[in-house]
């Protein structure tokens, strides 16, 4: 990840100008997401599958579901995986190679959105206490990053995981095996999240690329389907203490809208 | 109210005690060990130096490099040596959290490097990191627009409290670290595990606010005495 990203000081200045009269260079709102659009089931091999655009920013995720051991600490309790990469398709400034801290942090907002907002109900994931449990592994792709990877990346994962269905577990012998005939994950919530970027004074939602170099700050917020906050992850640079009420309000409007979307492909999505 | 008791016997509001010093390393540019409670933490900053390799540098700042560790002995059970993705995770928010109050700008082309070795972890090793790393930079004599304070704060058993310990950590509802600037007033980090209703959000990071207050007194304290000892020890030798 060394080459460095440059964006001409000229589109700099203007996006500053332009956020200090409230205005983005792409005309859109403050607090509104660019076109969202949700494909599920895009890859059949997948145990559930998403492609998830934002704009330009475009993330595909899978979910792969196997039996496995819990951990020592939770025996009772099905293991959750999420990993996520940043594609080398996806931007000149990604390289191929191991995860970088980019991609590890976004892979942990990703998780902690998921575990901490309850999506899951790891306790139904449970074969035999203490020796076997369904592992979910979400994988999440980043494949055209054109800013805002983190809702793209959580968007896609939580629809993937929306998408997914189980195999069923047969146990014979204390071993279980699973068999061909599948049911939905056992979800509880619905979180979703919103990046907001701090340019001059002005708090807007869902950077574009150029916004997010010039963004002097940058906090996720997360939100269930009942508004309770279920994950904050404050980025880069700093905010006054008003900001950062301003931003959880704002967030949680965007979130909402984010969540009609959602709706359109996944019903019961809150 | 008053039957509400924490394992330890604290208040909800209440820290752990705090111990800072500065200058407890001899090679660093700048050094800082900070507890708070059974959380100990060794800091220390080199810097700014060269950067290696020399690409990273940039011409027109000092960048910042900052790698979190948590010691193979600073946990129950032993914890393997290789950074873990929440290593590297901490490392970066740590980074970010300490970057925006240092003045950048005054040294191109080199790096400030941060080392956080956390030594025992009880609950809160990342605050008392940010803390400690702050003071390590004052020490350096890095100019910095602000010091940095960190303290965690969460849901335990339905309250909103302050400086989890590792055991709280472990059984609460939700777990807010903060950092801020005590004198500008400004939020340079904040994180959520957990779940907490907007309501919540806004006590817990309230009380956050006062125990940050608090403990940019004690750094603010410990530099001091730090540096009025080697005033008396000139003017003695003098």
């Amino acid at each position: 990840m060394s080459s460095r990203l440059v964006i001409p000081e000229l589109t700099k200045r203007r996006i500053r100008e332009l956020a200090s009269q409230r205005r983005r260079i792409d005309k859109r709102g403050l607090a509104e997401f660019r076109t969202v659009f949700i494909e599920r089931g895009i890859i059949p091999q997948a145990d559930g599958s998403a492609l998830v655009h934002i704009g330009n920013t475009k993330a595909i995720a899978g979910i792969k579901i196997d039996l496995g051991q819990p951990y020592p600490d939770m025996p009772n309790a099905g293991v959750l995986a999420v990993n996520v990469e940043l594609m080398p398709l996806a931007s000149p400034t990604f390289e191929p190679g191991p995860p970088d801290e980019r991609a590890v942090e976004v892979a942990r907002i990703v998780d902690r959105a998921i575990r901490e907002g309850r999506m899951i109900d790891l306790e139904e994931l449970v074969i035999t206490p203490g020796r076997e449990v369904y592992v979910i592994f979400v994988d999440t792709y980043l494949v055209d990053h054109d800013g805002n990877m983190i809702d793209a990346c959580v968007l896609a994962s939580v629809a993937a995981l929306l998408d997914a269905t189980m195999r069923k577990a047969i146990v014979s012998e204390g071993r279980a095996r699973l068999i061909d005939e599948r049911s939905p994950l056992p979800i509880r919530h619905y979180p979703l999240t919103a990046t907001i970027c701090r340019i001059g004074e002005t708090l807007i939602v869902d950077p574009i690329l150029e916004e997010e170099e010039t963004a002097e700050a940058r906090i996720t917020i997360g939100f269930d389907e009942e508004d309770r906050i279920c994950m904050i992850q404050h980025s880069i640079g700093m905010l006054r203490y008003s900001e950062l009420y301003q931003a959880i309000n704002i967030s949680r409007e965007a979130v909402s809208r984010l969540r009609k979307e959602l709706c359109k492909v996944f019903p019961n999505a809150g | 109210m008053s039957e509400f008791t924490r394992r330890d016997g604290r208040k909800p509001d209440e820290l752990r005690p705090i111990k800072m010093k500065v200058g407890v390393l001899d090679k660093a540019d700048g050094s800082a060990y900070v507890e708070q409670g059974g959380t100990k933490v060794l800091v220390a900053v080199y810097g700014p130096r060269e950067v290696h390799p020399r690409h990273l540098g940039l011409p027109e700042s000092a960048i910042v490099r900052c790698r979190y560790h948590m010691a193979p002995f600073s946990t129950k059970e032993r914890k393997s040596p290789t950074p873990t993705r929440r290593e590297i995770e901490l490392s970066k928010v740590i980074k970010e959290a300490l970057a925006s109050t240092i003045m950048l700008d005054l040294y191109p082309r080199t790096t400030i490097d941060i080392f956080v070795e956390v030594l025992q972890a009880d609950g809160g090793t990342r605050c008392a990191g940010i803390t400690a790393a702050s003071l390590a930079l004052a020490h350096a004599g890095i100019p910095m627009i602000d010091l940095v304070s960190a303290c965690a704060v969460g849901k335990w058993n339905g309250r909103i409290i302050v400086d989890l310990t590792g055991e709280e950590d472990e059984e609460c509802e939700a777990d807010m670290p903060v950092a801020l600037m005590p004198s500008l007033e400004r939020v340079t980090l904040i994180q959520l595990n957990g779940r907490l209703t907007p309501d919540e959000f806004l006590e817990a990071f309230n009380l956050a606010v006062k125990a940050c207050k608090y403990i940019g007194e004690l750094q603010k304290a410990t530099l001091r005495s730090y540096y009025e000892k080697i005033k008396e020890e000139v003017l003695y030798e003098q």
